[in-house]
Order: structure tokens, then C-alpha cells, then sequence
């Protein structure tokens, strides 16, 4: 799986009504229930948990790509994390967790503001969630917005019923990075 | 029990230390005193590979921190060490070194280390010249460890001895020729020099390493000293042939005129220099009378400036020497010196002083390079152009900086500093801190000395101290740079600490109430930012932390004489297209006009000032400001003012405004291979002569013609000095140390071809490694497979290297100063431009891209291999950090102080061939020190 070089509108920005409608269907709150669900759990490894389990939330085939929002509005494809696979992301999370120098930091994620885009026959769910990451340093005490954006997502329903990310692209509004992105987000 | 066969024990033995992997441990071979012995290889401090460490004694030095391990017990012996290195079993069969990896080796009761100097090393030195600087150079090289041979090669039969006496105490014969010996007695012994003595060298052949002596026999050298010296030059003159003129070099010459001076009624000294007012001064002292002749309107032009020489020359008539200046001699004969106003100095006794010619002939038949004024060349150490020669003493002709002055120096001082220099390269010490030059004489009961830099031509301010005046020479803007005392020691004393200071000295003399208010003028830039003694080995951090530094660089480096890196062709393909860009801080924007040209602009409306271009990129026919709605053309020329005319007859510009004269601020533009690039310099030179060839030929093969698909940008802020980030990438000893990534996935191993290369100015570079193998062959995969504890790559595509470039290399980062780095990490490829805001922060740009052929999977592979770059790469993060990290240590010590960049001695700035150097970054500051002025 890939990033689509070409941005695609969604439908639901282009329908208020429909989507306002759709909004109250039980299978798409359910499905956004599960989403929140799945993203909190997300949220919370990468926030306090174990890195090398980060991988564990995406298929075998799964994507992840973090860009910035002047490279995706134009159909660029370059991003500044770019996995093709499960194995890409184990590779980058044992990097990271293994062999990079940074300065100590706290990080916390927030997704919120869930939109479920549609459910297809196989449970295949496809979503935006805007998502802020604030860092907080040993010299910047009072922490600061490191970045914000929205999560373009794609959700595989597995056997047992739980979620797995076939796709997450995070397109990031913050183009200016303070100094370097050490954990996905 | 658990035996693996390894390597050839003939090749253990022959290597000393080989590193090796058995059952994906990695195992470090030793050969010590005939033994083989196997340990763990990764020192149990921190990363790294024993085997690239230092053997000594039965030891392993590790090459990160020095920590020493026992190699036959594996002990731990030093800090920062304190573990001990696994240690197994080894036997030896069939020609292999077997290893045992579950049985530890037998262990000894005690390991006894010795060291002993001499003997310890192979090369032979050979110097060729046994005067004070040949001899300085033996004692030394001695003293700073060198273990090989010495052999001394001098044309006088006597020892070598110092020559200052020759014209003072000994000429006078209070001291004897033992009292100059430069060895103490015994001392050429036990310093195990072999002494040839009375024999000169006939030839010096570089190609096989000999010098062909006089006597017919042949010598082999590996280091070669050239400490040759001078001699006078004669007088040529009607009858200069038949007559007999004195000149004094060495103690033959001094033992025949402290003769001939005994019995002198009159002498005539020909040539106003030290040594001829020495002589005149011996002369009167022993009552002869005395004559200084001089071609010159005055004393010493070559050496002091007007007063001091002035004032000399006083001292020197009121002991009764006669001074003759503008003279022209027309003849000498046995009664003395006729001139050209057709008198005739009587002269019984007549010495010429009048230069000295270095002895530079043997150098330059051996095609080692000389100096049009003669004099062999050599660079900041006293190295030649040839590997593994050096000159010192009066023969050299140092030049500090490349571009920098020529500089021949005779003097007691010189010999023994350029000695000590030569001796500290030699045995691999960083250069120290010299003292400036120092010269003395005595003269009429009084020693003179000069310390600093002279010059004929400078600004002298006289102090009258207790005992005697003092003269203190200025440069440019004030500042003290040499002393000139004429017997008062408390007054040079005083003198020096004015010259450390660096500070301007008060102008206008000595009166007082001047002081005050030249006290409350700005001190000048010059003053206030003055280089560390220590040299380019050290850079201190105002460099990096102060706003006037930066304002300087701004200006003269930024909006000087670069070429700046703006955009990419590729992102303006098509009339109407435009960036926003950068010019150090300055925002420009880049557009392509209808004829296809590339137009570099200040993005500044020439009416109010506003910064009118706000979209990252786009296409347009013009530029309008939004706040009066001026507008530009895509070339930068200003098309319409509203309301020029007015309204209704009233208002609007004056009748002679010319839109032709308000345009935006335009730069010069240069593109090559699809890379544009601006410079607010006119008259810049070609961005190929700004280049040079070597950095051409690593730029070229990323931009070479293939045309460029851009993947897209990305942005990031460092809290650092922007001069951090080029020399990150002049740091190549970094790179194994911080980024744990490449070493551990083989990257970056021992044994991959690797280089840091500077332009010869020092401001662009290139850091290049090959990886060891084109293809991904069994082995490299063997070297990405790390420890046993499962650091392995799950997607190994990350490491692939695609061969596409003509070019040895497999990885280049390349610095085009000031604001480009050119990234080629294999396929992955970007050009990053600085964007400095202020001295303790810069802004990065990426552009990332691909070349057009790409097909779906090369710009994948370009794309997955982007995560090691960047501000969430696996290297690019670690690299941002660091930078934050110094910056934040010199913002946050208790007093500012210096960098230390030493590392690599053997290369004062420039290119170097080994990874643990900084001798680019050294490069760097010698050029920046030029263009800033500091």
C-alpha cells in the first residue's frame, strides 16, 4: 500500500446534509466508537508505553506516513516518515528506541474530532481524526504545540472484530518542526 | 566445547589485530609477542570495535575513550573502562587460528608493560644541516617521543651551536665556542643521534628516500628535515675581488675578524643592519673608529619603522660611530671604501653585512618547492610540498594560511620554534600556542628588544619609560603589535599585556584627557572579536552566539561574495512560476518570465516596504502588493503605481518619477544541472570558478543533466548557530560516534572507503564514503546483521544502493557555502538550504526529489530511504540534537570560552584522509577569519 500522489476531497465536505444524516446511522457509531477506542490505545503506547509495540496497530501491509500539509495539498509525495510495511515500522521503532541520541521529552498525543467517511461490505472503515502532539522538554518546562493535523485513515476489521491500520497518514498543518520528530505520531 | 575455525594464523600474526564474527559474536584476533589470543571485540564501555584501537604492550587501547583491556586476560586496567573484555580459548591448526567461544582463555598471573622509546619505531630521521634549528629539531623530536632513528648531518666539524654570539661575546672572545654548543655535553648520546660531522649532502633523492653525501656515501630516510640555513650575501664592487671583506656566518668567520678587529684602527661596516651596528658597536668597543655604511635614507628599512631606527641610529653617533645613508660605494681597496660623492672611507678593517641568501639549491634540484626570493616553501607545520619534509630555520619560508604572506624569519627564536613545530608534527602532538616573534641585540652597552610584528610602514607611538624609550607599533586601527625597548625589561613587560589585550591604544601620544573620551567611542569589531593564540585549533564562541558577529556575516558573507542557494529549476518549470526563497535571512522570491529566464528578487515592494510575495509557491502573471497594489513583473521591474497621475489633476507621483528606477532588488543569477543559485555580489566570479574543480565533480554527479522530479519539501527550526550545520558535515568523526545507527547496520564500517574533502579555500567540502561492496552481496549483509540480541533490519530494502552515479563514492554530503548542503545518503537525495534567524537560530529547507526516468519502484526506494534523513530521520534527528546541545552549552556556561577543534595534527586545515580529523572544520574558520575580517 502507498499514499495516493493526488489529494481527494472527501465526499462528506462536499455533502453537509448526507453527512450530517450518515453521522446517526448505529454502524457508523459503532464504527466510530471503535475508531476513538483503537485511537486512544494508540495514543497512550505512544505516549507512555513501549515503542517497539507501535507497530502491533497496523497489518502486515500496512502504511504509515507522516507529511506536511504544503507537500499533500500539492501531491507530493515526500514525507518525514515514510513506511511501507509492519517490517518498515518495527525497523523504525527499534532505531528509534535502540540506537537514537535526543534529549529526554514528554510527549502527549490527542486525537479527536473523528469523522467516519464509510464502511464498506468487508468492515474496511475509512476515517479523519485531527490529532495534536504537545512536547514537553527538560528546557521548556511548560511544554509547547509540536504539531498539529489530521489522521487520513484506513481500518481493516479482523477476525476477532478489533481494528487494525491498513493506512495512517498524518498530514501535519505545522510546517515548521521544532528541531526534530523523534516518535510517530 | 564449541571450536570455530577463523582466519589464517600467518595473517593474525602479520596484522596484529583483525576483527571477525563467529556464531554472530564479534571477536577481535590479537597477535602479541607471537601469540595469538581472542577477545569480545566491542569495548565494554561504549560502541566500538577494539580492533580499531591503539596495541601497545600487551594492551588494547580502545579508540573511543582510551580505555585500556590486558589483551591476554581481558582485564579492565584504566578509566574509563572498568569491565572486563570476554577473553576465550584459541588453538591453532592447519593454519587457522581456532576459537573456542564458550571456554575463556588460560589466564596468566601477571602481565608486565613496558615501554621504551628508542627502538620503538622503524623510520629513520635524517637532518640535513647541524646548526641551532637542525639540533633543536633532534632534542626535540626526542622529547616528544619519536623512537626511531636519528642521523645529523652537518658540513662544520664543530657541534652544532647557537650564532648570536658569534657577533657579541664570542667575537669579542669573552665565551668560547663550547658556551653556544645547543647539546649539553652527553646530550647527543643519549639521545642516540648519529653525528656526521664535517660531511655535506651532494643530493637528496625523493623518489627512493636518500641523500647522496659528499663523501660518497648514501643515506635512506623516511622523515627528512631541511635545516640548511643561509649565507651572506658578498659585496660585489670594483675591486671587491682583490679585496679582503669580512662577513661574519659562522665561527671560522668570527674567529678571523676577532682578530683582524683587534688590531683595527678604522673599520668600515657596509650595510645598516643589526649586524652591522653589532660590529660597529664591537669596533668601537675595542677603539677602533667606525663607519656604518647604508644605501638606504636610514637604518633598518627592511625591519623598523622610522623612529625606532631613528633613534638608534642617535645611540650609535653618540658612541662615536659615523653613519653614512644614501651612500653608494663605488670600489673598495686595502684603504678602504670609496662612494660615489667621491670620498673615500678609510677603512683598514671592512665587513659587509648586507642579507644572507637562504640555502635552498639541494631542495629545489630535488623539485621540492622554493621561493622566488629563494627560501624553501612549507605550509603552517614547516611542511614542504613533499610528503615527509620538512625545512625550518632561516632556510624556511613559512606560510601560515594558504594566500596568506610569505614569511622568512632569522632569528635565534625562529630556529627553535620551527624545531619544536616540525618535532610536534612528526611525533602526531597538536600545535601550541607560539609566542610572537622575538628578536634581541646588543648594542652599545644596551640590548635591544623587538617582540611582535614589524613593519617598516606602521604607526609608531614612543613611551619614555624610567631607563629608556619604548616604541609600540600599531596596525590599522590601533591596536599594539610589536615593542620595540631599548633596554628597559619592566617596559616590554608593560608593552605585551598591552598586545594581549588587543585592545586600540589611546591615539594621539601620551597626553592625558584624550584617554577619556577615545574610552567612550565604540570600540571597533576588530578589537572587541580577536582570534584565540591557540590558532585555528580553537574557535571561541562568540562565534557562534553573538549578534554582531552575525550581522557581520549577513553582510559580508550572505549579501557578499557567494553564490547562495534559492530553488531547484524543477519547481519552476513554467512562465509565471515562483518560490518564496531565502538569501541568508533576507526573503527573495524566484520566478520564471516569459522567456523562459530565472529572475532572483528581493521580496520587498520598493514603495513600503512590504514583504509582498506570501504564497509558499504558485504561478502568476505579476507580483502585486496587496497594500497599494504596486506591481512587478515576473522580472522584478516595477509596471504600474496607481494613481501616478493622481486623480481629477491633483496628487500622484512627481512629474520625473521613473518606474524604471524603482524596480525590486534584483540579484544575480547562476543555474547549473537544474540548481539555481543568487548572489547579492556583482562582479561575482563563475559559479565554476566559485566551486573549483574537485567540488564540481561531486556536485555534478548529482546534477547531471538528468532532469529532477521534486518529492516535495519539509521544514524545520534548530536552535543553533547556522555554522553548526556545515560543520556538522565537516565532522566526519561525528559520524560513527552519534549516529549508532550507521555503525550498527554497516553503514558506516571499518574499512569502507572514505574521505573528507575541502575546496582549497576551505569553505566547501565533501564527506564521501563507498560502501565496500556495488552490489548487496552476502557479506554486506553479513556486516548489517548486528549483535546476537536481534538488531536486525526486518526490511533490509532501507540499505539497498542502487548504483546510478558516476562517482567512486556511494554517499556524499557536500557543503556549498554558505547556505547548501547537497545530500547523496545512496539513493536518497536532497538539497537542504540554511535560513539563519539571528546567531543562535536557523530555519532548514529540504527539497527533496528524483530524477524524471524514475520508474514507480526507484521513487519508493528513494522514499523509504528518506527515513534516515530529516528531522524524524534515524541520523538527520540525532544530528539536530547535537547542534541544540552545543548551542545550549555555550548560552548556558558560566563564562564564554573556546571550541576544540585539534583532532588530525598531521593536517593544519584542509583536506584529510582519515575520518578522525577536523581538519575541515579548521579549513572552515580560515577561510571565514578572511572574509570576516577576525
Amino acid at each position: 500500500m502507498s499514499r495516493e500522489t493526488k489529494p481527494s476531497l472527501d465526499v462528506g465536505l462536499k455533502d453537509v446534509t448526507g453527512a450530517l444524516q450518515r453521522a446517526t446511522s448505529p454502524a457508523v457509531r459503532d464504527a466510530l466508537y471503535a475508531v476513538e477506542a483503537f485511537n486512544a490505545i494508540y495514543c497512550a503506547v505512544l505516549d507512555d508505553g513501549d515503542l517497539e509495540d507501535w507497530p502491533e496497530f497496523f497489518t502486515e501491509d500496512g502504511f504509515y506516513n507522516i507529511v506536511s500539509r504544503e507537500n499533500y495539498d500539492h501531491g507530493l509525495p515526500v514525507g518525514l516518515v515514510y513506511c511501507e510495511g509492519k517490517n518498515m515500522m518495527k525497523d523504525r521503532a527499534m532505531a528509534i528506541a535502540k540506537t537514537s541520541m535526543f534529549g529526554p521529552r514528554y510527549l502527549r498525543h490527542f486525537m479527536t474530532n473523528t469523522r467516519i467517511l464509510s464502511i464498506d461490505d468487508t468492515g474496511t472503515i475509512r476515517s479523519e481524526t485531527n490529532f495534536i502532539l504537545i512536547e514537553v522538554l527538560a528546557e521548556l518546562p511548560e511544554g509547547r504545540l509540536h504539531m498539529a493535523g489530521r489522521m487520513q485513515d484506513v481500518f481493516e476489521t479482523q477476525g476477532n472484530g478489533s481494528l487494525l491500520l491498513k493506512s495512517r497518514i498524518a498530514i501535519y498543518d505545522t510546517l515548521l518542526v521544532h528541531n526534530a520528530l523523534v516518535l510517530p505520531v | 566445547m564449541d571450536w570455530f575455525k577463523t582466519l589464517e594464523t600467518r595473517q593474525v600474526l602479520e596484522q596484529g589485530a583483525i576483527a571477525t564474527e563467529v556464531d554472530g559474536l564479534r571477536i577481535a584476533l590479537w597477535a602479541v609477542d607471537g601469540e595469538v589470543y581472542a577477545t569480545g571485540n566491542i569495548c565494554t564501555h561504549a560502541f566500538a570495535y577494539l580492533t580499531d584501537g591503539h596495541v601497545e604492550g600487551g594492551c588494547i587501547e580502545c579508540p573511543l575513550h582510551q580505555g585500556l583491556f590486558d589483551i591476554r586476560s581481558g582485564k579492565a586496567l584504566s578509566a574509563p573502562v572498568s569491565k572486563d573484555i570476554a577473553t576465550y580459548a584459541v588453538k591453532q591448526e592447519d593454519g587457522f587460528v581456532w576459537v573456542d567461544i564458550n571456554t575463556p582463555a588460560q589466564q596468566l598471573e601477571e602481565v608486565v608493560t613496558t615501554a621504551h622509546v628508542i627502538g620503538s619505531d622503524d623510520r629513520t630521521l635524517v637532518v640535513i644541516g647541524a646548526g641551532q634549528a637542525g639540533a633543536e629539531t633532534v632534542i626535540a623530536v626526542r622529547k616528544h617521543g619519536f623512537g626511531g632513528r636519528i642521523v645529523l648531518i652537518g658540513s662544520e666539524a664543530h657541534m652544532p651551536y647557537e650564532r648570536p654570539p658569534l657577533s657579541k661575546e664570542l667575537l669579542a672572545g669573552v665565551t668560547t665556542i663550547e658556551d653556544a654548543y645547543v647539546f649539553q655535553a652527553g646530550q647527543a648520546a643519549e639521545l642516540q643521534v648519529k653525528m656526521m660531522l664535517g660531511v655535506s649532502v651532494s643530493a637528496i633523492c625523493s623518489n627512493d628516500k636518500t641523500v647522496r653525501l659528499s663523501n660518497g656515501e648514501t643515506i635512506s630516510y623516511d622523515i627528512l628535515v631541511l635545516a640548511t640555513g643561509a649565507r651572506p650575501r658578498k659585496l660585489v664592487v670594483s675591486g671587491s675581488d682583490d679585496t679582503r671583506i669580512h662577513y661574519l656566518r659562522d665561527l671560522h668567520d668570527a674567529e678571523h675578524l676577532g682578530a683582524a678587529l683587534k688590531t683595527a684602527q678604522s673599520v668600515a661596516v657596509i650595510g645598516g643592519g643589526f649586524i652591522g651596528l653589532e660590529l660597529a658597536s664591537a669596533a668601537r668597543k675595542l677603539g677602533a673608529k667606525a663607519t656604518v655604511i647604508e644605501a638606504q635614507s636610514r637604518l633598518m628599512t627592511r625591519l623598523l619603522p622610522a623612529a625606532p631606527a631613528d633613534y638608534l641610529a642617535g645611540i650609535a653617533e653618540q658612541h662615536g660611530v659615523s653613519i653614512e645613508l644614501g651612500a653608494r660605494i663605488t670600489n673598495v681597496s686595502d684603504k678602504g671604501v670609496g662612494l660615489g660623492d667621491g670620498r673615500l672611507i678609510d677603512a683598514d678593517v671592512i665587513i659587509a653585512g648586507i642579507g644572507a641568501i637562504p640555502n635552498d639549491d639541494l631542495a629545489s634540484d630535488a623539485d621540492i618547492k622554493t621561493h622566488d626570493k629563494g627560501g624553501i616553501l612549507v605550509d603552517v607545520a614547516n611542511r614542504t610540498n613533499l610528503a615527509g619534509v620538512y625545512a625550518v630555520g632561516d632556510v624556511a619560508v613559512r606560510q601560515e594560511r594558504p594566500g596568506g604572506p610569505f614569511q622568512r624569519m632569522e632569528s635565534w627564536q625562529n630556529a627553535r620554534l620551527s624545531a619544536e613545530r616540525v618535532a610536534r608534527h612528526i611525533t602526531r602532538h597538536s600545535p601550541v600556542a607560539e609566542d610572537a616573534p622575538w628578536f634581541w641585540s646588543d648594542l652599545f652597552g644596551a640590548t635591544i628588544q623587538i617582540y611582535g610584528q614589524t613593519d617598516p610602514d606602521m604607526a609608531v607611538v614612543r613611551r619614555d619609560g624610567d631607563k629608556a624609550p619604548v616604541f609600540l607599533g600599531q596596525d590599522a586601527i590601533g591596536r599594539v603589535k610589536c615593542v620595540i625597548d631599548f633596554g628597559d625589561p619592566s617596559a616590554l613587560r608593560a608593552a605585551r599585556s598591552l598586545m594581549a589585550n588587543g585592545q586600540p591604544l589611546a591615539t594621539g601620544g601620551s597626553e592625558a584627557g584624550d584617554n577619556e573620551e577615545d574610552d567612550m567611542k565604540q570600540q571597533s569589531f576588530e578589537s572587541r572579536f580577536v582570534w584565540p593564540a591557540e590558532g585555528l585549533t580553537r574557535v571561541p564562541d562568540w562565534v557562534y552566539t553573538n549578534q554582531d558577529v552575525y550581522d557581520r556575516e549577513v553582510e559580508r558573507i550572505f549579501q557578499g561574495p557567494t553564490w547562495n542557494y534559492v530553488a531547484l529549476e524543477c519547481e519552476v518549470p513554467n512562465t509565471g512560476d515562483f518560490v518564496r526563497s531565502y538569501v541568508g535571512p533576507t526573503p527573495v522570491v524566484v520566478s520564471r518570465d516569459e522567456d523562459g529566464e530565472v529572475h532572483v528578487f528581493e521580496n520587498r515592494c520598493s514603495h513600503r516596504a512590504a514583504e509582498f510575495c506570501r504564497e509558499l509557491r504558485g504561478n502568476s502573471t505579476e507580483f502585486v502588493c496587496p497594500y497599494h497594489e504596486w506591481s512587478y513583473d515576473l522580472k522584478g521591474n516595477l509596471a504600474g503605481v496607481p494613481f501616478r497621475r493622481g486623480a481629477n489633476g491633483e496628487g500622484g507621483m512627481p512629474a520625473d518619477f521613473n518606474a524604471a528606477d524603482h524596480g525590486l532588488r534584483k540579484l544575480n543569477v547562476t543555474k547549473r544541472g537544474g540548481v539555481i543559485f543568487a548572489s547579492f555580489a556583482d562582479n561575482m566570479e563563475s559559479f565554476e570558478d566559485y566551486m573549483g574543480e574537485a567540488m564540481l565533480t561531486d556536485f555534478d554527479a548529482v546534477f547531471s543533466g538528468r532532469k529532477l522530479k521534486l518529492f516535495g519539501h519539509y521544514r524545520h527550526t534548530i536552535m543553533g548557530n547556522w555554522k553548526l550545520y556545515p560543520e556538522n558535515l565537516k565532522d566526519p568523526y561525528h559520524a560513527t560516534l552519534l549516529h549508532t545507527f550507521l555503525v550498527t547496520f554497516g553503514l558506516l564500517v571499518a574499512g569502507n572507503k572514505s574521505a573528507m574533502i575541502c575546496d582549497p579555500k576551505g569553505r566547501h567540502s565533501t564527506m564521501a564514503s563507498a560502501k565496500s561492496d556495488k552490489s548487496v552481496s552476502d557479506e554486506n549483509k553479513k556486516e548489517m546483521r548486528a549483535y546476537r540480541d536481534g538488531m536486525t533490519l526486518s526490511d533490509p530494502r532501507l540499505m539497498d544502493y542502487v548504483p546510478e552515479f558516476d562517482s567512486p563514492w556511494s554517499v556524499t554530503m557536500q557543503v556549498v557555502w554558505p547556505n547548501l548542503i547537497v545530500q547523496r545518503e545512496m539513493n536518497t537525495l536532497g538539497v537542504r538550504q540554511l535560513v539563519p534567524n539571528g546567531p543562535n537560530e536557523f530555519t532548514m529547507i529540504w527539497t527533496m526529489f528524483g530524477y524524471e526516468d524514475d520508474d514507480e519502484e526507484m521513487i519508493r526506494h528513494r522514499l523509504r530511504q528518506g527515513n534516515l534523513m530529516g528531522p524524524a530521520g534515524f541520523l538527520g534527528l540525532e544530528d539536530n540534537e547535537a547542534i541544540k546541545f552545543v548551542q545550549d552549552g555555550m548560552l548556558n556556561s558560566a563564562k564564554p570560552a573556546n571550541h576544540m577543534v585539534q583532532l588530525d595534527p598531521d593536517v593544519p586545515a584542509g583536506t584529510s584522509e582519515t575520518l578522525i580529523s577536523e581538519a575541515a572544520i579548521r579549513a572552515l574558520y580560515q577561510h571565514w577569519r578572511e572574509e570576516m575580517g577576525v
